[in-house]
């Protein structure tokens, strides 16, 4: 199989993101995946909290490593890796959130210096895809993105030239719908506390939800793509089941945007197809989706590629996959020990021994 | 439209249906599991309704009405075109 990691078992694979619960993160089903293509060699995962569930599980990674924030600016990024490689090796990262990407890409050059390999986005390919752009990049290319306003004063939306309801959005994260003026002033002030500025208001196309997961190849074509539609979504609008589907016009859709922004790497498209069949680009996240396990399943296991292409390896791209595969989330309690917690809040790290030996711990 | 979107529904013994190209689903019962069949194998509504009055025990108004309501059911969920849910006079 071309995927197959059996021969790779002598990398080190670091994984960011372990946060499961409520708003999960894609760490754990990447580092599922890539087990699941038969890569047997050290796994470490990199959290940015102490509580993030995918550190405590007893199949998961060899060790795991606490990062400092990336607002705290690249130096700082940069000691903690040299930290991580006085104890271990890394040759390949796969980070998997939105405020560390731009970091890891503007580090490419010194991590190559260390040995460490990604696949990711060049910086403009990926402020191409900021929400600010959205809608100024992809309309003259035929690809629709529902009307956009960007606000710095709340005044704004006296003069607002979209109709309620309209979706307003932090400037990084979050997304809530307002139907009238005085629900949008509200939230405003709330994302602009949040995230700052500006807040962006977005007009509400009616129709149904797609997420695709994929990867690009960096040249303007598709390597794998997995299109899901939710049908589980919590109160906080995260999915927590989906189904595969197959639609042709959503596939070419994808495969134009990928082209345009001639993507390297995996990300995530947020689209609406509205009652007359067409479709709207809501969003392009730059990463591997939480629910990217789902693409796996459906004969495409996506993360597996990425590690192969991070390490320069050609593969063929993937074309098929089985509609009808779904997934449910759920969640558990895993029990640990206060002390491993402890260990890695104070050390930075954590060997697997103290993971599974945490009985013995205290 | 043709009946090319019915066709792609994927039904089980239960009556399970799924659309692989909008991942929405549907709950037929045995009835409508037969109707949909004979839609896709192209037979007109009419040669439906004198099927099915052979194997149940019912008046052919009250049939016909029934397959004609089920059938806008499947225009309305975009599953048929509005050509195929009209019944020759």
């Amino acid at each position: 199989m071309q995927l197959d990691l059996n021969s790779h078992s002598n990398l080190t694979i670091a994984v960011s993101g372990l946060k499961t619960g409520d708003n999960p993160q894609p760490g754990v089903p990447i580092i599922r995946g890539i087990k699941k293509a038969g890569f047997e060699g050290k796994i470490i995962g990199l959290c940015y909290d102490a509580l993030e569930a995918g550190i405590y599980l007893d199949d998961l990674a060899d060790s795991v490593f606490l990062m400092p924030y990336p607002s705290g600016g690249s130096e700082a990024f940069l000691e903690r890796i040299d930290f991580i490689l006085s104890k271990t090796k890394i040759d390949i990262i796969i980070p998997t959130l939105d405020a560390e990407i731009l970091t890891y890409i503007k580090l490419e050059k010194e991590l190559e210096k260390r040995g460490i390999k990604t696949f990711l986005p060049s910086e403009e390919q990926f402020r191409l895809r900021d929400k600010s752009k959205l809608n100024t990049f992809f309309p003259p290319k035929g690809i629709l993105v529902p009307e956009t306003e960007f606000l710095t004063d709340e005044q704004q939306f006296n003069d607002l030239k979209i109709n309620y309801p309209i979706f307003v959005k932090g400037s990084l994260y979050d997304a809530y719908q307002a139907f009238n003026q005085s629900e949008a002033n509200k939230l405003f002030h709330y994302l602009k506390a949040k995230w700052g500025l500006p807040v962006i208001a977005q007009q509400k196309v009616i129709g149904e939800e797609y997420n695709i997961a994929l990867v690009g190849d960096g040249r303007g074509h598709m390597l794998g793509m997995v299109p899901q539609k939710k049908l589980v979504i919590t109160d906080k609008g995260k999915g927590f089941g989906g189904v595969v589907i197959k639609n042709q016009k959503l596939d070419d859709f994808a495969k134009k945007v990928v082209q345009e922004l001639k993507w390297q790497g995996p990300c995530e498209l947020e689209v609406i197809i509205d009652d007359n069949d067409e479709i709207y680009l809501i969003e392009i996240n730059p990463r591997f989706p939480a629910w990217v396990g789902l693409a796996a399943g459906a004969g495409q296991n996506l993360p597996a590629m990425v590690v192969k292409l991070a390490l320069g390896i050609e593969v063929n791209a993937l074309t098929e996959y089985k509609p009808g595969v779904m997934f449910v989330r759920h969640s558990e309690d895993i029990i640990s020990n206060i002390s491993v917690m402890g260990s890695l809040s104070t050390n930075y790290y954590l060997e697997k021994k103290e993971i599974t030996d945490h009985e013995k711990n205290l | 439209m043709s009946l090319n979107t019915l066709k792609q529904l994927a039904i089980n013994d239960s009556g399970f249906a799924f659309n692989p190209t909008t991942g929405k689903s549907y709950h037929l019962n045995e009835v409508g599991i037969k109707v949909i069949a004979m839609l896709k194998q192209g037979k007109t509504l009419n040669q439906i309704s004198e099927i099915l009055f052979k194997e149940y025990d019912t008046e052919i108004d009250a049939l016909n009405q029934d397959i004609d309501f089920f059938v806008m059911q499947l225009q309305n969920l975009g599953l048929i075109g509005v050509e195929d849910a009209i019944r020759p006079k």
